[in-house]
């Protein structure tokens, strides 16, 4: 494996939430001390279901949030956790980017495409005008949008031209990680697939590194070189994409591959009376079914 | 033999933000038999949830209804006002996507679910105690007692769903709706709660009219699959039958461009485009601006269903598809199945 | 922190983009606050007369081609008083809905963007402002300074920041949460850049919606000042000035001064409140 381009390293992240009897500290871990690493032009997947830490752990990536403990690096150097100057912010800005879940909120309603992909760049770059609605044509080819997108505001856009808008938004600091938070998750399947081949198109074409993070196993082995599952703020199992779905061995990632729909699928009960399926020696903590105390 | 739920030819048009009224529903046609599950599956705006709720007689005001929806040969629209609560309460069943929208935040589960059980005016309350804590052990929810003290908000969303299938089974109806039911859930949750719901159904003889945008889960507990696009069924098939050669083309698109486990493609089939609306479609087939197979006729002319061996198909060059079902550009989701 | 939310729609309730399309009364009170306004600039070139103008033979006259609404209890022109006390009468709470609005929306965003303890501090703060009574809060400030149109005007602009501040905030933190928010700050935007460009615009139909609506309580409320003698002092012409003057007529029979006036600070008010409401409605349904 070549060069990590990203490095978690301990993650940890604790939200203080009010006391209740299932939280007597009155602290709800998000992220118990979890590492990864992230190949330079690879494709990692952080697969888990809601509670599983997963959006915590990119939000903490990019910085919208501060860990509690742990590091990030990105290249090798660490990014602080602090408030950072204005210089620092950029400078990690083209580093990772993200694209979010949601199309409809993820673009200001009152920006044209063009004008959002130019302030992006204005703000990274130095180039002049022409430079840039030149740059910005290219971007827009890339995720397959045209001139006539260009032009029009997003609500004059389809979802899954919104969130080609959003990725294009991401590319236009030139990257080295992208975090896909959810970002084919809102997309009907036959807009999905149309996204899901763009991302494999702009991967090969750009080399940026992929951080996957989804709940769809699916589109993961579509997608993704790398996996790790994440289930209540920890990491149960990692590998290959290809080892990990073929030959899970934590009975969570056995249960999830089993919870996905597919042809001659039969759906099965398996906690009906509270007790943990057994299997190979792994028994399962039982889930609370009462809601997790959120942050 | 007549249906249990037989929708007729239905066209439902808005009133549309301007002026004007906007067809959201073509022409849909579709029976559902005593104790038979149906799946109703498409893409966002394919018309299947205003389906569901123009049965249910919950169409936003100033909307328009033509065609006619029977339920065990009564006609549903001709209802009045107290015939219609009867039927809601007694003899229909619904599940929403969100259960956290359709429940009283502010009361109890116990208190939501009796108010269910004594609309219907004929059990006792300690019948009604004894069914609801029946249904919840049914519907796999341990600490009956404990949750029916509890509000809506301490109940993660795959309890609460529970809950609202129980609620939903309290009049002991003859049809369910189930309206997406497990898309806002987590996977292993969303195996759960379908296991539930396929389990009591079949247990209890029910018919059920399952919604849903996902056509393998439709598959896992449906018999029979009708499928959406731009407010007309493009298809109805036996549920094993989709994706064979008579498919229709949507369909195939559809199961060719779902990423599927154990498959992995360079790259994915797409349909090409976005889905439209019911109020683009022009005189054609709905499908034609996204059909990889589109000819002059199909912008031309609305193709009627046809029968096909397990089904029926709305497609002019059906036999022509059959023919050319190895060809790549269609063939990838059939040849799995 | 669902794993699979489903798109939420965009609420089309949330009142964020423009394109107004207006209903009939929206219509009938947009032309009103036009004509109103175009009758306080161009007064001096519409009014017959000159409205402190003094004519001792023509007192409490009645309509007449004349003078159009009559004369007062000197002789001036109600008409031309009218015209011409549109301009300090609708002056006054542009100055108070202005700095209320400026005021306002720095303190929402701000409470917004930064958001834990200064929020909860702004907030209570914003309501103890609220529980002052604005035309208390004029009043001392003309004790201090002396009675014009200013001290009541900048004094009561105070009261009416919460009703801006509360509404902006709360939209404001919706904003904020929004991912476009949280992509503009990964790419490593400043919080100014972002609250000035981004935030703010999305932010600006509903202000002017609270500022119409406002305007037209501080109408009122600076009219009573005037009223109580407090605000604009004669031989200005002013529309609350005009309905106390006219007290002492009504008793001799002549009601024309206080009617004309009041109506017409009704009708001024009434106006700015369905304006209001009808962007409100307007903003909201054209959301998509």
């Amino acid at each position: 494996m070549s060069n990590p381009v990203l490095e978690v390293r301990d993650l940890r992240k604790v939200y203080p939430v009010a006391v209740t009897d299932d939280c007597p500290d009155g602290e709800f871990t998000a992220l118990h001390g979890e590492s990864f690493t992230l190949a330079s032009g690879g494709s990692l997947a952080v697969v888990g279901e809601s509670g599983s830490g997963k959006t915590t752990c990119a939000r903490l990536i990019v910085g919208l949030e501060r860990a509690t403990s742990g590091a990030v690096l990105i290249d090798g150097v660490e990014q602080i956790r602090t408030r950072a100057s204005s210089a620092r912010r950029r400078q990690r800005g083209r580093q990772v980017q993200i694209v979010f879940q949601d199309p409809y909120s993820s673009l200001d309603p009152r920006q044209r495409v063009r004008d959002c992909l130019n302030e992006v760049l204005k703000l990274h770059f130095d180039m002049d005008a022409r430079e840039r609605a030149r740059r910005v044509g290219e971007l827009l080819d890339q995720v397959g949008l045209d001139e006539r997108q260009a032009g029009a505001l997003p609500r004059a856009l389809s979802g899954g031209q919104r969130q080609r808008v959003a990725i294009a938004r991401a590319l236009a600091a030139e990257p080295k990680v992208l975090i896909l938070d959810e970002a084919v998750a809102a997309l009907d399947v036959s807009i999905q697939a149309q996204v899901l081949n763009v991302l494999a198109d702009i991967r090969d074409a750009t080399g940026v590194a992929y951080l996957f993070i989804t709940h769809d196993l699916a589109v993961v082995q579509q997608i993704c070189d790398d996996v790790v599952v994440m289930r209540s703020g920890r990491i149960v199992e990692r590998g290959t994409v290809a080892s990990v779905l073929e030959r899970p061995t934590h009975p969570y990632t056995q249960r999830l591959l089993a919870s996905v729909p597919r042809p001659g699928w039969t759906p099965r009960r398996r906690t009906t009376t509270g007790e943990p399926p057994a299997s190979n020696g792994h028994p399962l903590p039982p889930e609370s079914e009462t809601k997790e105390p959120l942050p | 033999m007549s249906a249990l739920l037989s929708i007729d030819r239905l066209r439902v048009e808005l009133p549309a933000a301007k002026k004007g009224m906007r067809t959201v529903i073509h022409d849909v046609s579709l029976d559902v038999q005593a104790g038979e599950a149906v799946g109703l599956v498409g893409e966002s705006g394919s018309g299947k949830s205003m389906t569901t709720r123009a049965v249910m007689r919950l169409l936003p005001e100033g909307a328009r209804l033509s065609g006619e929806i029977r339920f065990d040969g009564i006609s549903i629209p001709g209802m009045d006002r107290r015939a219609l609560r009867r039927w809601r309460a007694t003899r229909v069943g619904m599940i929403f996507q969100d259960p956290r929208a359709h429940i009283n935040p502010v009361r109890t589960i116990g208190d939501f679910l009796f108010e269910g059980v004594m609309l219907d005016g004929r059990l006792s309350t300690s019948q009604a105690r004894e069914r609801i804590s029946h249904l919840m052990r049914a519907v796999g929810i341990a600490d009956v007692d404990r949750r029916l003290n509890q509000y809506p908000h301490e109940l993660s969303g795959g309890l609460l769903q529970r809950v609202m299938i129980a609620a939903a089974l309290t009049t002991e109806p003859e049809l369910l709706l189930a309206d997406e039911p497990t898309t806002a859930l987590d996977v292993t949750t969303q195996e759960e709660v379908i296991a539930i719901i396929d389990e009591l159904r079949r247990e209890r003889g029910l018919a059920m009219l399952f919604i849903t945008h996902d056509l393998d889960l439709a598959a896992a507990v449906c018999g029979r699959i009708a499928v959406m696009y731009a407010g007309s069924i493009v298809e109805e098939q036996k549920a094993d039958a989709l994706g064979l050669a008579t498919s229709h083309p949507y369909t195939k698109g559809l199961l060719a461009a779902r990423p599927e486990l154990g498959r992995r493609e360079r790259r994915l089939q797409t349909i090409e485009g976005r889905p439209i609306s019911a109020f683009e479609v022009g005189d054609g087939c709905a499908f034609a601006t996204r059909c990889p197979r589109v000819r002059d006729r199909c912008r031309q002319e609305r193709p009627a269903p046809t029968q096909v061996p397990g089904g029926r198909v709305a497609c002019h060059f059906i036999d022509f598809i059959d023919a050319a079902a190895g060809s790549p550009a269609v063939g990838s989701g059939g040849g799995t199945r | 922190m669902s794993v699979l939310q489903v798109a939420p729609k965009p609420d089309s309730r949330e009142i964020t983009s423009w394109g107004a399309r207006f209903d009939g009364p929206t219509t009938v009170a947009c032309v009103i606050v036009v004509v109103f306004t175009l009758a306080a600039v161009f007064a001096p070139v519409i009014a017959p007369y000159d409205p402190t103008q003094v004519d001792p033979s023509a007192v409490y006259q009645g309509p007449s081609v004349a003078h159009l609404l009559g004369t007062d209890n000197t002789g001036r022109d109600i008409l031309s008083r009218l015209l011409h006390g549109a301009r300090s009468s609708l002056l006054g709470p542009a100055i108070v809905v202005l700095i209320a609005a400026v005021v306002g929306t720095v303190i929402a965003v701000s409470a917004a963007w930064i958001g834990g303890r200064f929020d909860a501090f702004v907030s209570r703060a914003l309501d103890v402002i609220f529980a002052f009574p604005g035309l208390i809060l004029a009043i001392v400030a003309v004790a201090v300074i002396g009675p014009g149109l200013l001290a009541p005007a900048a004094a009561l602009s105070i009261s009416y920041i919460p009703y801006i501040a509360r509404v902006l905030r709360t939209a404001a933190i919706r904003q904020r949460n929004l991912p476009y928010i949280a992509a503009l700050e990964v790419q490593g935007f400043g919080a100014v850049a972002i609250c000035v460009r981004h935030l703010v615009p999305n932010l600006l139909p509903l202000l002017i919606v609270q500022a119409t609506v406002s305007y037209g309580y501080a109408l009122l409320d600076l009219s009573a000042i005037s009223f109580l003698g407090l605000g604009t002092q004669p031989p200005t012409p002013e529309w609350g000035l005009m309905v106390a003057n006219g007290q002492s007529s009504i008793i001799a029979g002549h009601v024309e001064q206080s009617l004309y006036a009041g109506l017409t600070i009704l009708v001024a008010v009434v106006a700015f409140n369905v304006l209001g409401q009808g962007l409100a409605k307007a903003f909201m349904g054209d959301d998509r």
